[in-house]
């Protein structure tokens, strides 16, 4: 019988459309010991639930009306990591074939309830999944710190067991290995588990780390491989499709996602994909259609994003179909209010009302977006807002926000694909595009150099002066903030201690940290405030 | 058609999910409890033929512990048959096998309710590893197989018979099948020793 104890603390969400299904799965919680549970009928309300207060496990129905499903609304709280990696989360379904729910999953729950159940049922469930759970807790933990390193030392120190749960912690184990570029490792991890049993997830993490090991062929065998064999498997059609895509074959690209979009409905995010896709090789039509569709199916839902309606908008535009596109950019407005979307989609109105003639409508919609600080927009947003300043000839104002995508993202091959892209549309020349990127790059790398060479020279004002000025134009490059961080604690550790330069110095550390938790720079900044600290 | 008898199976498993949560919380329904459960298993059985007759039925093997496995059906056909002593036993079993763990639990929950019917006392739910192989068993103490099922086991169901229609017993061949490794395919057989038994075999 259920342990009372063992279950009064855990935090429990329920989200379920049906109104029988909610209430009796409250009393049937109840009765098994579970004290604090909530019970919510849609992923919007859901969706305020996780952000005010932390789950230990959600209960979320496959099917959720007619809009976004258990398994489109977990892919959006994990991108966003908006829910703990040490949150139990399990989809409940009556599907009418199990395999079309799970075969399909991008982003895996961590376990599927078959409707019915019986009580004792649920609560059997609940007990592996919460004693799985307490085993994984310190994996989960780093994970949630996005510190692989650690992931793959607390897997290391569980494998030996070799227990039930071992092919589990060896599948985090590789996924680690291959987020902090450990490939060699994450390569032999799958050979072995795949000398044991042709497992598709294994496979596939061995062509992921064959790409990374530069053994592209080797990679697009192995998913050519999975996709004959497993062809519901729809991460090995995302991975398919970005080699295509680093190959530089994007109209592949989009039909290899395009296939895997006639066997499962996918997520948002493959949907933003195709379009991406669809609007780099000039298809507008098809980057308005999947689109629309979309934007259809999740209306309401929170999985939405204002870049989405900008898609859409600017798929319009380019097909001469301007007033359309001022409507999806009127429907977006009212459900997004933050900065950096504003900014997208005033940026995308200027282009709209240009395209109908309003030249004036469009410089208002222009200055709009250029009267925030550009210097925090992601890369999306400022290339749209250079965009929307080549068409109305701001041509200054249009190279100075590209150069600063390049410089703020030095190594996000995409953020330099959309700059390339922007720079294309207002005419310039593909080797004139590349010049424009790689001297940026250069003139960040060079300024960095001389920092760091300033500091190494003992010039630790001048130094200061040159790193901190660029950390807070450009706070997305690591390298440099992190370096802004380090010449102040070389400061904090020749001239002497004082309050703000400590914060200043902490500050720049937190944003690395925050970025990129296992940054190696971090440790050499960690040392030098250890002699602070000391003196 | 096929799609509007699909999501009317959906309807009603969703119904009879709360129906079963529902006679639970009465605590006097157990009986009822047990109805609700069998019909949804048999719609879920209708479901898998029509998916397997199309040839679109497909494992998602991975990692799965056969001991929790068999711990969750026992503990389900306790409750569900009070009477009997039914058994758990995975001493012999590996920590961890591959195979589709919900298609699997289906075949063997078929199996498992059919030796619950006909026991007369007790039910044992075994896993061991031999010859390479994972073995499910399932061991009842009553009349055992009649001759002629123990002579066929993949026969297609069959509308009326004395034994019901056979599909449960025809699935969990067709569930086993799907399990390969190098060459060698996942089979389902068969025998009477004491009672019945019932074995799923899984490279």
């Amino acid at each position: 019988m259920a342990d009372i104890t063992k279950f009064s603390n855990i935090k429990v969400l329920v989200v379920d459309d049906l109104a029988g299904m909610r209430s009796q799965l409250r009393i049937t919680l109840s009765n098994s010991g579970f004290e604090k549970v909530r019970v919510v009928p849609s992923i919007k309300e859901a969706l305020v639930r996780v952000q005010s207060e932390k789950y230990d496990l959600i209960l979320c129905d496959y099917c959720l009306g007619d809009s976004t499903n258990g398994q489109q609304f977990l892919e959006y709280l994990r991108t966003r990591d908006l829910i703990s990696r040490h949150t139990v989360f399990i989809i409940i379904t009556a599907e009418r074939s199990y395999e079309n729910v799970v075969m399909t999953a991008e982003c895996e729950p961590d376990d599927y309830l078959l409707k019915p159940f019986t009580a004792e049922q649920l609560n059997n469930r609940l007990e592996k999944l919460l004693d799985r759970r307490e085993y994984l807790a310190a994996i989960d933990h780093a994970s949630d710190a996005k510190n692989w390193s650690l992931v793959v030392t607390e897997c290391d120190r569980l494998i030996p067991a070799k227990d039930k749960y071992f092919i589990d912690v060896c599948k985090i184990k590789g996924a680690a290995l291959l987020k902090s570029n450990r490939a060699q490792e994450a390569a032999d991890l799958y050979r072995e588990l795949l000398a044991m049993r042709p497992i598709a997830w294994a496979e596939l993490g061995l062509a992921k780390a064959c790409a990374l090991l530069g053994a592209d062929d080797q990679a697009r065998e192995l998913v050519h491989q999975i996709l004959a064999e497993t062809p519901r498997f729809m991460a090995a059609y995302d991975f398919a499709s970005s080699l295509h895509a680093a190959a530089g074959d994007r109209q592949k690209a989009l039909e290899v996602l395009q296939k895997a979009g006639e066997i499962s409905p996918g997520t948002m995010n493959r949907v933003r994909k195709i379009s991406e896709l669809a609007t780099a090789t000039g298809q507008h039509d098809i980057a308005e259609q999947v689109m629309r569709e979309a934007l259809q199916k999740h209306k309401h839902s929170p999985v939405r994003e204002a870049q989405d309606y900008a898609i859409l908008s600017h798929a319009l535009t380019e097909q001469g179909k301007p007033d359309q596109a001022l409507k999806v950019l009127g429907d977006a407005k009212d459900s997004f209010r933050d900065e950096a979307s504003t900014t997208l989609l005033a940026a995308n109105e200027s282009m709209a009302q240009r395209k109908a003639g309003n030249n004036e409508l469009a410089e208002e919609a222009l200055s709009r977006a250029l009267a925030v600080n550009c210097d925090n927009l992601p890369a999306g947003v400022a290339t749209a807002v250079a965009d929307a300043c080549f068409a109305l000839g701001r041509e200054d104002k249009a190279t100075a926000l590209l150069k600063q995508v390049v410089q703020n993202n030095p190594d996000d091959k995409l953020a330099h694909q959309k700059v390339q892209a922007v720079l294309a549309a207002a005419g310039k020349g593909e080797q004139e595009a590349r010049a424009m990127i790689e001297a940026s790059v250069k003139e960040i790398i060079q300024l960095n150099n001389d920092g760091v060479r300033e500091a190494e020279a003992g010039q630790l004002a001048e130094a200061i002066t040159l790193l901190c000025d660029a950390a807070d134009r450009l706070p997305n490059n690591l390298q440099i903030v992190g370096n802004a961080a380090l010449a102040l604690a070389l400061d904090l550790v020749h001239n002497g201690h004082t309050v703000i330069k400590m914060q200043e110095c902490l500050r720049y550390r937190q944003l690395v940290e925050d970025k990129s938790p296992g940054y190696p720079k971090l440790a050499e900044i960690d040392a030098v405030l250890k002699q602070v600290s000391q003196d | 058609m096929k799609d509007i008898s699909a999501a009317v199976i959906h309807d009603v498993k969703n119904q009879l999910a709360e129906l079963a949560l529902r006679l639970e919380t009465r605590g006097d329904a157990v009986l009822e409890t047990g109805i609700a459960l069998a019909v949804a298993r048999r719609l879920t059985e209708l479901l898998l033929l029509q998916r397997q007759q199309a040839g679109m039925l497909q494992a998602n093997i991975d990692s799965a512990s056969p001991a929790d496995l068999l711990q969750e059906l026992a503990a389900d056909y306790r409750s569900q048959f009070p009477n009997l002593d039914i058994h758990a036993e995975s001493a012999g079993a590996p920590p961890y096998w591959f195979y589709d763990a919900v298609l699997i639990r289906l075949a063997l929950a078929n199996a498992a309710h059919n030796a619950c019917r006909n026991a007369r006392s007790s039910v044992i739910l075994a896993a061991r590893q031999q010859d390479g192989l994972l073995i499910f068993e399932i061991a009842d103490d009553g009349p055992g197989f009649p001759a002629e099922m123990l002579a066929a086991t993949d026969i297609a169901p069959t509308p009326a018979s004395r034994h019901g229609t056979g599909l449960g017993l025809y699935l969990a061949g067709k569930i086993a099948g799907l399990h390969v490794l190098n060459n060698k395919f996942g089979s389902v057989e068969l025998a009477n020793r004491d009672g019945a038994i019932f074995r799923l075999k899984l490279p």
